[in-house]
């Protein structure tokens, strides 16, 4: 185990920047999860971790030493790839202990580690079968084995459950989440779903454009997004936003309806209000809604309706028994309202 | 579940029969003259000219154990001694040289390529008096070095460009896992891609065996003592001195064609793979 700090890191192509100036420091045993759209640089970071891409600036340490410049087979870490990356002329059990011969252990030692990898993971039965023979989740598996077998300093997984279906990247993660409360190696996860993010977490970073949104347990950074990108990043269905500026304490929307928000925000002016579908109740007091869409999904629906010209989504837990065209009252709490600077995104 | 083009299934079944009649013709058109030398390797030579289609009265197996002691046997043990080494240094070269085109990224890497590739087109006749002249300085001439040498360099540029195609379907992801690994550059190369390259290597082995056995111009050229001589050179020699018994001459022929018929049989699964490599994902 290790902490892991960055400082200042860039990553530039020619002209082009990847990562622009990022600071992070990760405690020892923290699982950590990169999210973001595609394209945001988490990958370009954790392969600079991983020592598979050149750092054009500043400076990654791992433990107390700065591993710039250090080979990845010298940085005491172990990678899941996307595609697993297994060998595929080997038997599970030879990529378990490749990396373990490449480093000259006992055979004796290869093969207490592989057995141990293989009990945890489940894997024993499937030793001796060669990749093609094997499904998505027991690749996944293996791809673990192979990671965990060399006991590393740090994990590093980048977006290891994007090939599996619905169902399994349950299930995966789950255990790569008792995996790592069992092991307590600090763990850097790379995922584009912020469902995983929020789910399997100690911390969250949240990037874009190369560049560090915000950083947080997932909780802090779904009650208290930092910016308009945050808070509609985070969260399923994604938070309403609506347009509008602020007075006093009233928020007007672009076609005059009043919002209420419960306080005066300290910056007056444009601004954009969020509201979690969730956060909206039915409420015989309540705003009226022109009910446009019903989707039941059985433990909730989710209802789209309209407000004037302003649609917003909502989930309610009640079976609401109503159609397109009816109108429903629905209230929220003042105080589980964001707002936003129009101008600059941020949170006011 | 699986879409057929009912257009491509009617033409296909109007065509069948003509390409299969085609295929048939090509088929015996092939074999013939196989067939016609396998059957009168075992006759007398009079059996072969009064009746060159029939099956020998007589099986005559001695034919081949003659053929064997004019010397036949020295001039296999040379073709398999150079054969074997051009095609295992060509397969190893090659399969480095595409190696580093598909993993590594230096200045120059399509120049390089370019410049390989541009061997394939050259016509190794051309090359015969400069190659006499450079073998000669550097004392490889009427050596087995002789005729090693140019094999290995005119066969490379066929072997790099079918290896780098193949091993530009490795994913990425391979390298980098066992980079990570702990893999040094001749590691991932010996363990992951040489291995995985078997298919191609099979391809290369096989056309590279076919071309080096069947070799004539430089094994005549650059080689002088009858000790080193290749089987392609023995056979023509060896024609001279049986002008008369071309039952024996048969059976020395079909004695030349059976390693590189064995070596097909046994790779020829894996050397249809290793052609058909990369053609789809």
């Amino acid at each position: 185990m290790a902490t892991i700090s960055i400082a200042g890191v860039r990553k530039t192509y020619g002209a082009a920047t990847v990562l622009s100036g990022i600071d992070l420091d990760i405690g020892d045993g923290e699982f950590v999860v990169l999210v973001g759209p595609s394209g945001c640089g988490k990958s370009t970071l954790l392969r600079m971790i991983a020592g598979l891409e050149e750092i054009s600036d500043g400076t990654i340490r791992i433990g107390e030493r700065v591993v710039n410049d250090l080979p990845s087979k010298d940085r005491d870490i172990a990678m899941v790839f996307q595609n697993y990356a297994l060998y595929p002329h080997m038997t599970v059990r030879d990529n378990m202990a490749f990396s373990l011969k490449l480093r000259r252990a006992e055979k004796s030692e290869i093969e207490r580690r592989v057995r141990d990898a293989a009990a945890i993971l489940g894997l024993t039965p499937l030793l001796d079968r060669l990749p093609r023979q094997l499904s998505g989740g027991q690749r996944q598996r293996v791809a673990m084995g192979r990671a965990i077998v060399r006991d590393p300093q740090v994990f590093l997984f980048d977006e290891p459950l994007s090939n599996l279906d619905a169902k399994l990247r349950v299930q995966m993660r789950s255990e790569i989440k008792e995996l790592h409360q069992r092991l307590k190696t600090t763990t850097i996860y790379v995922t584009h779903d912020q469902i995983e993010a929020m789910t399997m977490a100690d911390r969250v970073v949240i990037m874009r454009d190369g560049a560090v949104e915000q950083i947080g347990r997932p909780l802090d950074l779904y009650d208290h997004p930092a910016n308009l990108f945050v808070a509609g990043f985070i969260g399923s269905p994604a938070m309403n936003l609506i347009e509008g500026h602020v007075e006093g304490d009233t928020f007007r929307d672009e076609a005059g309806s009043s919002w209420p928000i419960g306080h005066t925000p300290s910056e007056g002016g444009r601004a954009v209000l969020g509201i979690r579908p969730e956060h909206f109740r039915l409420d015989p007091d309540g705003l009226p809604f022109e009910v446009v869409l019903v989707e039941p999904t059985g433990s909730e629906t989710q209802v789209l309706v309209r407000r004037g010209d302003q649609q917003v989504v909502c989930l309610l837990r009640e079976r609401a028994s109503t159609c397109p065209g009816d109108t429903l009252h629905l209230a929220y709490r003042p105080e589980q309202a964001h707002l936003f600077s129009k101008e600059s995104g941020r949170r006011i | 579940m699986t879409l057929v083009s009912p257009t491509f299934r009617r033409s296909r079944s109007s065509s069948a029969p003509i390409v299969a009649l085609l295929l048939w013709g090509l088929t015996v058109f092939s074999l013939y003259p196989l067939i016609w030398l396998v059957l009168n390797s075992f006759k007398t030579s009079n059996e072969m000219f009064d009746q060159s289609w029939t099956l020998p009265t007589v099986w005559h197996f001695e034919n081949y154990v003659t053929a064997w002691n004019y010397g036949l046997g020295h001039y296999v043990v040379n073709s398999l001694f150079v054969t074997s080494v051009s095609v295992v240094a060509i397969a190893l070269i090659g399969a480095l040289n595409a190696f580093v085109l598909t993993t590594m990224n230096f200045p120059g890497r399509r120049i390089v390529y370019g410049f390989l590739l541009g061997g394939m087109i050259m016509p190794p006749e051309v090359c015969l008096f400069p190659l006499f002249k450079i073998l000669d300085l550097f004392g490889f001439y009427d050596t087995y070095l002789a005729m090693i040498l140019p094999y290995v360099a005119f066969g490379l540029p066929f072997a790099t460009f079918l290896l780098r195609a193949h091993m530009t379907t490795i994913p990425r992801e391979l390298y980098e896992a066992a980079v990570v690994d702990g893999g040094g550059v001749l590691r991932i190369f010996w363990s992951i891609y040489l291995p995985m390259s078997r298919p191609a290597l099979a391809a290369v082995g096989l056309i590279m065996m076919m071309r080096t056995w069947n070799e004539f111009i430089f094994a005549l050229t650059f080689i002088e003592s009858d000790g080193l001589r290749t089987l392609t050179i023995g056979i023509s020699t060896f024609g001279d001195a049986l002008r008369v018994d071309w039952t024996v001459l048969m059976a020395g022929l079909i004695i030349s064609i059976v390693p590189v018929f064995v070596t097909f049989l046994m790779l020829q699964r894996q050397f249809m793979g290793g052609l058909t490599q990369g053609a789809v994902k």
